[in-house]
């Protein structure tokens, strides 16, 4: 579903990533861990084709982020660490026009903006502009949007900062089935927890670099996710 | 305190340096930078000495004021001048920069005082109404010196007014911004305010404006005349108008107590203001329940789907609609105007002597065209996406389809209202069916152009960093380029109408009407068409190369 191969981004003399190659298949959920800074936002943007790297490729359903970035955006959706919307626009607005550019039919968009809407509990408030909408709001907006083509692959940064508990838990619901839907969900996070509870598989990342990767059974052992992140990172600073 | 008149300076300075190195790349050439950096002042001294020149006109023929006697009357009516400029200016940049600013909340989470904050945008708000009177009073005690001579009371007296009057104007806006404030978040449809707002703005003047020049002549003639009356009727009215003028003068009376109602007024604007401050900020309205109910919406392509939200952007935007609709609002009124008052234009051109169906595309060609350099919505559309340029850079959208959906909006909102305005006054004016249909496509054209025109240049000059919209919609090197392109297009159809009619026979016995017009509208269409191509192919991988910037 997602294939980042041997990808460097250079900003200046900062290597923001370094060689970085993952594989994200259908049906699985994909933690990416790092500390601020480490690169896991440039490695989401890059993915989305919002920068481009100096080099390696990235590939999405099999087609060329590079080459062909609208077959890839067709397939993709992304939520950003804050997603500033178009403030000036009613979230029904903000769900019709995102849902013209992906040509979603009517009653589908409606059936899904109505779906989502209640089961985020921002139903009441689709009529306001989005200037009026908390931080937690505008999330939901974010996620619910992205929700609206269906699509393969969702690339998510911090997906769970300023959701309440609830929306948080309806949000891990959502990634859930849809990957059983046969979609896959690539997210970054700091929240060790949720990563051990909810991927299937997980990414840590530092300095640009990728320090371990694979299943959690993988990558943890007997250990908790954050005692082998410490550890890790300790080391790869040691070194 | 120091540390947020810094952050404020160095935002502005900021703000300054690229206006004046638009587009400026890390990679280019301290050269090329310089050159940049010469070419923009050069154009900004340009639009600034035209501005004084107007300025220093009219003071000139204050000046006659001096010559009877009425030395306080000239500068009391300067000082006027220079409130009204500086109010008009700086209201919207107090609600603006005070209430309306985007880093409100973020200085508040500090361990700063709101007087701190308050007082930190006030500094610069005062600057700004230093530059605003300076712009009007610097002229007239220029020309003052120059023909009458300076003594030291004078110019000490009117640096105290000065001082007096920028305090004055600040306290007032301060509370003018202050009701622009609270009627812009009382009003659900900023659209309909801000439109309200600005045809009324557009009556007033265009009334003032009217009654001057209906009486310019009989005005200038009767300087003396008028001086006496107006030295009558501010006696009348009181002391302020008087004592403003007798200050300038030296009368230490008179700057007594206008200094002591400066004081006065500042004080209670300061804590007005800071009160104002405080309570706009703490003090947030629950959201109001919104009835209105969303219908489904029918299934719009990409290109609609963009131009439908640049729409509701515009019409949501006080700031964007206010500066930019300007040129649409003037297209009505001047449709609107030129059936009312027919006769009335009509009166002056016959006097004039030069045929009617030779004058009247030439008045069409000059308004039409100066009128569209006002009309400039696309310019600042792309530096508008500012933080939100994510969403169409991460939605499957090309860049001609973003372009496309931009310039769609432009053209809907501009080229139907030209082609009305100039179809019905073609048609009352009684101009001929071959001259209108020229008329009608440069009525299409020059809009065309102004969209075109405003995206390549929005792409050239792109800015995603602003706090509030002011800065895309009234200070951006796109939206000022298109402007003066604009003007420029419209003086270079006027002048090759003349040619024309120049060399075949004059303006009173030309037979060449016709080909005059196909010759004026040329340029327009022309240059439209090779602006459109060029746009399509360069602007589509330069608004992608935008999106992958981020």
């Amino acid at each position: 579903m997602l294939r980042i191969e041997h990808i460097t981004k250079r900003y200046g003399d900062t290597c923001a990533v370094d060689d970085l190659s993952l594989h994200i298949a259908p049906g699985e959920i994909y933690g990416f861990i790092g500390h601020n800074g480490a690169g896991k936002t440039t490695t989401l943007k890059a993915a989305v084709g919002l920068l481009t790297p100096d080099a390696g490729e990235i590939f999405v359903c099999g087609h060329s982020v590079k080459k062909e970035p609208l077959v890839c955006r067709r397939c993709l959706s992304y939520i950003p660490d804050n997603p500033d919307l178009y403030e000036f626009l009613t979230g029904h607005q903000y769900f019709s026009f995102v849902a013209d550019v992906y040509r979603v039919p009517a009653d589908i968009r409606k059936e899904r903006i109505e779906h989502y809407s209640r089961m985020l509990g921002i139903t009441d408030a689709l009529s306001q502009p989005i200037s009026t909408y908390s931080h937690g709001m505008k999330q939901k907006t974010a996620i619910i949007a992205a929700l609206m083509h269906d699509p393969k692959l969702i690339l998510m940064d911090e997906p769970f900062v300023g959701l309440d508990p609830l929306a948080s838990h309806q949000l891990k619901t959502l990634m859930a089935e849809h990957c059983r839907n046969g979609g896959a969900i690539f997210f970054s996070t700091h929240v060790l927890e949720v990563a051990e509870k909810l991927c299937h598989k997980v990414a840590l990342i530092r300095c640009g670099k990728l320090i371990a990767s694979g299943t959690m059974e993988e990558v943890r052992g007997d250990n908790s996710l954050e005692e082998v992140f410490l550890e890790l990172t300790e080391q790869e600073a040691d070194e | 305190m120091k540390a947020l008149l810094r952050i404020r300076f160095l935002y502005l300075l900021d703000g300054w340096r690229k206006v004046l190195t638009p587009g400026s790349k890390a990679g280019d050439t301290k050269g090329k930078n310089t050159g940049k950096i010469i070419g923009f002042s050069l154009l900004l001294l340009y639009a600034f000495g035209a501005m004084l020149a107007g300025i220093t006109f009219f003071c000139v023929q204050m000046s006659v004021f001096v010559e009877i006697g009425l030395d306080w009357l000239y500068f009391s009516l300067a000082f006027l001048a220079g409130a009204a400029l500086t109010m008009l200016g700086n209201v919207y940049s107090t609600q603006n920069q005070l209430y309306n600013a985007r880093d409100n909340e973020l200085l508040l989470a500090m361990p700063v005082k709101m007087e701190h904050i308050c007082l930190s945008r006030m500094v610069f708000l005062l600057l700004g109404a230093s530059a605003y009177m300076l712009a009007v009073t610097l002229p007239a005690l220029v020309v003052y010196w120059v023909r009458f001579g300076m003594t030291l009371p004078v110019f000490c007296g009117y640096l105290v007014m000065f001082i007096c009057m920028v305090l004055f104007c600040q306290s007032i806006s301060c509370v003018l911004g202050w009701l622009l404030h609270q009627l812009l978040s009382r009003i659900r449809s900023k659209a309909l305010g801000s439109l309200l707002f600005m045809t009324v703005f557009m009556i007033l003047y265009f009334w003032v404006y009217a009654k001057i020049m209906t009486r310019f002549e009989d005005i200038l003639g009767q300087m003396v005349q008028l001086g006496t009356d107006l030295a009558a009727l501010f006696t009348d009215l009181g002391g302020f108008f008087v004592w403003l003028g007798q200050g300038v003068m030296g009368s230490p009376a008179a700057l007594l107590i206008i200094g002591g109602i400066t004081i006065f007024t500042t004080v209670l604007g300061y804590y007005f203001t800071i009160a104002t401050y405080r309570s706009s900020l703490l003090i947030r309205k629950a959201a109001e329940k919104n009835s209105r109910t969303h219908k489904t919406a029918a299934v719009r392509t990409p290109v609609v789907a963009v131009c439908l939200k640049e729409c509701r952007r515009f019409f949501t935007c006080s700031v964007y609609l206010t500066n930019l609709g300007l040129g649409v609002i003037m297209t009505a009124f001047a449709g609107v105007g030129g059936v009312v008052f027919r006769s009335r234009i009509l009166e002056p051109m016959h006097a004039v002597g030069i045929p009617q169906e030779v004058l009247l595309p030439l008045v069409f060609l000059g308004i039409f065209g100066f009128i569209q350099s006002m009309s400039a919505i696309s310019a600042p559309s792309i530096s508008l996406e500012g933080k939100s340029l994510w969403i169409p850079a991460s939605l499957p959208l090309d860049g001609w389809t973003i372009l496309s959906g931009k310039l769609l909006f432009h053209l809907l909102a501009t080229v139907p209202v030209s082609v009305l305005a100039v179809l019905v006054l073609g048609i009352v004016y009684g101009v001929s069916p071959a001259v209108l249909a020229c008329l009608l496509l440069y009525a299409a054209a020059m809009p065309a152009l102004s969209g075109i025109l405003g995206l390549r240049l929005g792409l050239s000059f792109p800015r995603f960093d602003w706090l509030n919209e002011v800065y895309p919609c009234k200070q951006s090197m796109a939206v000022l380029f298109t402007m003066l392109v604009m003007m420029g297009m419209a003086f270079l159809s006027c002048g090759l109408y003349l040619l024309v009619l120049h060399l075949t026979g004059g303006l009173f016995a030309s037979t060449a009407v016709f080909p005059a017009a196909v010759l004026a509208v040329l340029p327009s269409l022309g240059l439209t068409g090779i602006q459109y191509f060029r746009l399509k192919k360069h602007g589509s991988p330069k608004m992608e190369e935008l999106c992958r910037s981020l």
